[in-house]
C-alpha cells in the first residue's frame, strides 16, 4: 500500500513538474501571499490519500477506535509513534527556534528525543503489561480513585488542546502559504479537514495513515536538503553531517561569491558566532534556560497521554519496547535534518533586503530562497501539513478517548452502550477542534513554544503519577492527589503569568516567575516537586490496598 | 501472603530479573544524564567570553573618542562595527540607537554632508564595495541628520549593545572542528541522538537476552 502510494506520488510529481516548469521562476520569487497551484494540487492529492486510507480502515467498534485492535507491528507502531510525534513543532517549529535562538534551539532537539530513553527504560513495557486503554484509565485504577481518573482525563484533554494549538497554527501557516488566503480562514479550513478525517477514521485509520504520513513527512523534508547541499557545494551525500561546514561558515562569515538566492542576493553572511555558540547573550537565552527546557521536554515526553497511549496498541510487551526504538530512530531522521534548514535559512535570509520572515515558516522560506523548484517546495509544505495532521488526529483521538471513555463512561454513565461511547468520542473531537482552532487564531507564541507548554503540563501532572505508580507500590491515592494538585498549581501559575503578561497585566514578581517557571519549561521545577509531594504524603497516609500491590507485583513486575 | 511481599520498589528489586533490570535502568539513566547535562555543564565551566574582532575594534576607538584622539579613519572603522552589529539580526537594523550612532559618526567625519548624506556616499566614505554585505546594511542604518543626535543615556547603551552582540562564550569544545562542525554543536545536534537510539536499542537487546536466558515470557506470566 505504502509503496504504491509513493510510486503514484513520484509519478505525479514528475508529470506536474514538467508542466509547471515555466512558472517556476516567477513563483519562486513570491515568498508568500499568492495562490500556488502546484503545491495546492499536491496538498489535495495527499489529503485525498489520507481520507481514502481512513475510509478503508474505518473504526468498527470502541476497541478499534481507541487501540487499533492491537494489530500493529513493531516497525508499523514505530512509524506511527514517529508520525504521531513529528508534528508541526518538529517539522516547522524546531528549525524556527534554532533560526531565531541558535544553540538554544538544540535543547528542543535533545529534549524531544532524550525523553524516549526515559519512556523506554522506565515505562513502555510496564504500561503495556498494565493493560489499560488510556492514561486516565491507568491512573484511575492504579490509585483506585474515580476522582483522579476524572481529573487526569481533564488534564489529558488540556494537554491535547495545548499541543493541538501549535499544530493548528502550523496548519494555518501552511494553508495560508499555499492558498494565499488569510490566516484566519487558513486555520478554519485546515481544522475542518483534519476534524472530518479524524471523525471518519478513528485510530485504526489514524494508525495506518500515520505510517503513510511518516513516509511522506520524511521524504518531503529530506529531498530539499540534498538539493540545497548540492546547489551550494557542500558535502551532500549525508546532509545531516555535511551541514557542519555550513554552521562553521556562519560562525566565520561568508563573503559574497558566485551563488545567488532566489531573490538575486548573494549567498553570504556576516560573521555570526551567536548562531552556534552556547547560550549566547545575543539570543537572550541562558544556560539555565537551556537545561530547564531540555529537562522539561524530556519528562514531558514520558508523560504525554497520546504517546503513552501508543503502547497499548502493540500486541506484546517486547513489541512495546522495540516500537520505542523504531519510533526514536524514525524521529531522529527528521531531528538530525531540522538544524540544516535553520543553518541554510540563516544564510539565505541574511541579505537585509529579504526583511523579517515568519520564523515558523523558515523551513519553506529556506527552500524558496535556495531556488528549489516550487513543486518540491510545495511537497515540503504538504509534508508540514501531514506532520501537523498526523499529530492532531492522534491528539484528538486521545482527547476524545479521555472525554468519552474516562469521563463519560467510567465516571458519568457506566451503563453507556458502545454506540453511545462512540457518539461521545465524536462529540469530544468536535468540541476540542473548535476550542483549539479558536486559541490558534490568537497566535500566542511560536509553534515549538506552544507545544512545549503541553510537555511541561504533562511533565508536572501525568509523568509523576506514572513513574511512582509503576515503580513504587507505596505511592497511594492521597499521595497521588497531593502530587497532582501540586503539579496543577505550578502549571496554573506559569500559564496565568504568561497569559497575563501577553495582555499587559503585570502580576507580582512577574519577572522572576516568567524566568524561573516560564511556560515553556516549568516542569523542571513542577515535576520534581510533584514527585516529592507525592512521596511525602504517601508515607504519611495509609498504605496502598493489597489488591493493587498484588496486581503490580504479579502482573506489571511479574518477571 | 504478607502484604510486604507484594511491595514494589525500583531500588529494592526482589527477583533475579528485577535486579538485572534495575541495574540496567540505573546505568542507562546515569549515561543519559551525564551525556546530556554533564556535557552542557562542562561546556559552561570551560567557556570564556571571547570578543569578535569587531568588538576589539570598537573598544579601541570608543576609548579614543572619550580621550578625544580619534581620527576620521578610526571613525570609519567604528561605523563599520555598527553596521556589523546591525547586519546580524533584522530587529537590529531598526534599532534607533545604532542608527543614530552610525549616522552621527559619519557626519562627524564629513560635517558638510549634514543635509545630503546618501547610502552611496556613506559607502564611499567607508570604502566598501557595492557587493559587500556591510554596504547593503547602510540604507537601513541611515537616519536624517537632525534625528542622529544621541542623548547621554543612548550613548551609554552603545557599549552594552556591542558587548551583547559581539562577545561570545567559547572554549576548546566550541573551537575544535569535527566533521566540519564546531565540536559542541556536533555533539549536541548529532551525537546525542545517535547515543539515544543506541541506548534504546541496547536496552531492548539486553532485556530480550535476559528474558531468553531466564526463560521468561513477559506476556504469559
Amino acid at each position: 500500500m505504502i509503496k504504491r502510494i509513493i510510486i503514484g506520488l513520484f509519478c505525479f510529481l514528475m508529470i506536474t513538474s514538467s508542466i509547471y516548469a515555466d512558472a517556476s521562476t516567477s513563483e519562486a520569487l513570491k515568498l508568500e501571499g499568492s495562490f500556488k497551484i502546484g503545491p495546492a494540487i499536491i496538498l489535495i492529492l495527499i489529503l485525498g490519500i489520507f481520507i481514502s486510507v481512513g475510509l478503508l480502515n474505518k473504526a468498527k467498534d470502541t476497541q478499534d477506535y481507541w487501540a487499533a485492535g492491537r494489530k500493529i507491528s513493531r516497525v508499523g507502531s514505530g512509524m506511527a509513534i514517529a508520525s504521531n510525534w513529528m508534528s508541526a513543532a518538529s517539522f516547522l517549529g524546531m528549525a524556527a527556534i534554532m533560526y531565531g535562538s541558535g544553540y538554544h534551539g538544540l535543547s528542543y532537539v535533545v529534549g524531544w528525543t532524550g525523553g524516549y530513553v526515559l519512556l523506554l527504560v522506565l515505562m513502555a513495557a510496564q504500561i503495556r503489561r498494565f493493560g489499560k486503554y488510556t492514561a486516565p484509565d491507568f491512573i484511575g485504577d492504579r490509585f483506585y480513585s474515580k476522582g483522579l481518573r476524572a481529573t487526569t482525563a481533564v488534564v489529558a484533554i488540556l494537554i491535547s488542546i495545548s499541543y493541538c494549538v501549535g499544530q493548528f497554527g502550523g496548519i494555518g501557516l501552511m494553508f495560508k502559504w499555499i492558498l494565499g488566503i488569510d490566516y484566519v480562514w487558513a486555520v478554519i479550513i485546515g481544522a475542518s479537514v483534519v476534524l472530518g478525517y479524524t471523525l471518519i477514521s478513528g485510530m485504526l485509520g489514524v494508525t495506518k495513515n500515520m505510517q503513510i504520513q511518516y513516509v511522506i513527512i520524511i521524504i518531503s523534508f529530506i529531498i530539499p536538503l540534498y538539493i540545497l547541499m548540492i546547489k551550494f557545494n557542500y558535502f551532500w551525500l549525508l546532509p545531516q553531517i555535511g551541514y557542519g561546514q555550513v554552521v562553521s561558515d556562519i560562525v566565520a562569515g561568508i563573503a559574497p561569491g558566485e551563488f545567488l538566492t532566489s531573490t538575486a542576493h548573494g549567498y553570504a553572511i556576516l560573521p555570526s558566532p551567536e548562531f552556534a555558540m552556547p547560550w549566547d547573550t545575543a539570543t537572550g537565552k541562558t544556560f539555565f534556560q537551556w537545561m530547564a527546557t531540555c529537562f522539561a521536554l524530556m519528562v514531558g515526553t514520558a508523560g504525554l497521554p497520546h504517546v503513552i497511549q501508543r503502547f497499548y496498541v502493540v500486541p506484546k510487551t517486547n513489541d512495546a519496547r522495540w516500537s520505542v526504538v523504531w519510533g526514536l530512530f524514525f524521529i531522529s531522521l527528521l531531528y538530525w535534518s531540522a538544524p540544516v534548514y535553520s543553518a541554510f535559512g540563516k544564510i539565505l535570509s541574511a541579505a537585509p533586503e529579504v526583511g523579517a520572515l515568519a520564523k515558523d515558516a523558515i523551513v519553506v522560506y529556506t527552500a524558496q530562497l535556495g531556488k528549489i523548484h516550487p513543486l518540491v517546495v510545495g511537497f515540503l509544505a504538504a509534508g508540514a501539513i501531514s506532520a501537523a495532521f498526523s499529530t492532531v488526529s492522534g491528539l484528538l483521538v486521545a482527547g476524545a478517548s479521555a472525554f468519552s471513555h474516562d469521563l463519560y463512561y467510567k465516571v458519568i454513565n457506566p451503563s453507556a452502550s458502545a454506540e453511545t461511547q462512540m457518539k461521545m468520542a465524536r462529540l469530544g473531537t468536535v468540541l476540542m477542534s473548535i476550542i483549539v482552532a479558536s486559541i490558534a487564531l490568537l497566535k500566542l507564541a511560536l509553534i515549538a513554544q506552544l507545544v512545549a507548554v503541553a510537555f511541561s503540563l504533562a511533565g508536572c501532572t501525568i509523568f509523576p503519577l506514572f513513574l511512582l505508580g509503576i515503580w513504587w507500590s507505596r505511592a497511594n491515592r492521597e499521595g497521588a492527589i497531593a502530587g497532582l494538585v501540586t503539579g496543577i498549581i505550578v502549571s496554573l501559575i506559569a500559564i496565568i503569568y504568561f497569559i497575563a503578561g501577553k495582555y499587559g497585566v503585570q502580576l507580582p514578581a512577574h519577572e522572576a516567575i516568567n524566568y524561573w517557571i516560564n511556560p515553556w519549561y516549568f516542569a523542571w521545577f513542577g515535576a520534581p516537586l510533584a514527585i516529592l509531594v507525592n512521596i511525602v504524603v504517601s508515607l504519611m497516609t495509609e498504605d496502598t490496598p493489597l489488591e493493587i500491590k498484588k496486581f503490580l507485583a504479579e502482573k506489571v513486575h511479574s518477571t | 501472603m504478607d502484604n510486604r511481599n507484594y511491595n514494589t520498589n525500583l531500588f529494592k528489586p526482589k527477583t533475579q530479573y528485577a535486579r538485572i533490570n534495575t541495574r540496567i535502568i540505573i546505568i542507562s539513566l546515569l549515561i543519559w544524564a551525564v551525556a546530556v547535562f554533564g556535557f552542557q555543564i562542562a561546556l559552561r565551566v570551560m567557556e570564556r567570553p571571547v570578543p569578535e574582532k569587531s568588538y576589539v575594534t570598537f573598544s579601541k576607538f570608543w576609548t579614543k573618542i572619550h580621550k578625544g584622539t580619534v581620527t576620521n579613519q578610526d571613525k570609519a572603522e567604528l561605523a563599520k562595527v555598527y553596521l556589523t552589529v546591525m547586519g546580524k539580526y533584522e530587529k537590529l537594523r531598526s534599532n534607533n540607537i545604532l542608527q543614530k550612532a552610525f549616522t552621527f559618526t559619519l557626519l562627524t567625519i564629513d560635517p558638510g554632508k549634514v543635509n545630503s548624506l546618501s547610502a552611496t556616499e556613506a559607502r564611499y566614505m567607508l570604502g566598501l564595495s557595492e557587493k559587500s554585505l556591510l554596504a547593503k546594511v547602510i540604507p537601513y542604518a541611515l537616519v536624517p541628520a537632525k534625528d542622529s543626535v544621541l542623548s547621554r543615556n543612548e550613548a551609554k547603551q552603545i557599549p552594552v549593545l556591542m558587548k551583547k552582540y559581539l562577545i561570545h562564550n567559547r572554549s576548546v569544545l566550541t573551537d575544535t572542528k569535527f566533521l566540519g562542525f564546531p565540536f559542541h554543536y556536533f555533539y549536541t545536534s548529532v551525537f546525542l541522538l545517535i547515543l539515544f537510539v543506541v541506548m534504546c536499542w541496547s536496552y531492548c537487546f539486553i532485556i530480550q537476552k535476559v528474558n531468553t536466558k531466564l526463560g521468561i515470557n513477559e506476556d504469559e506470566s
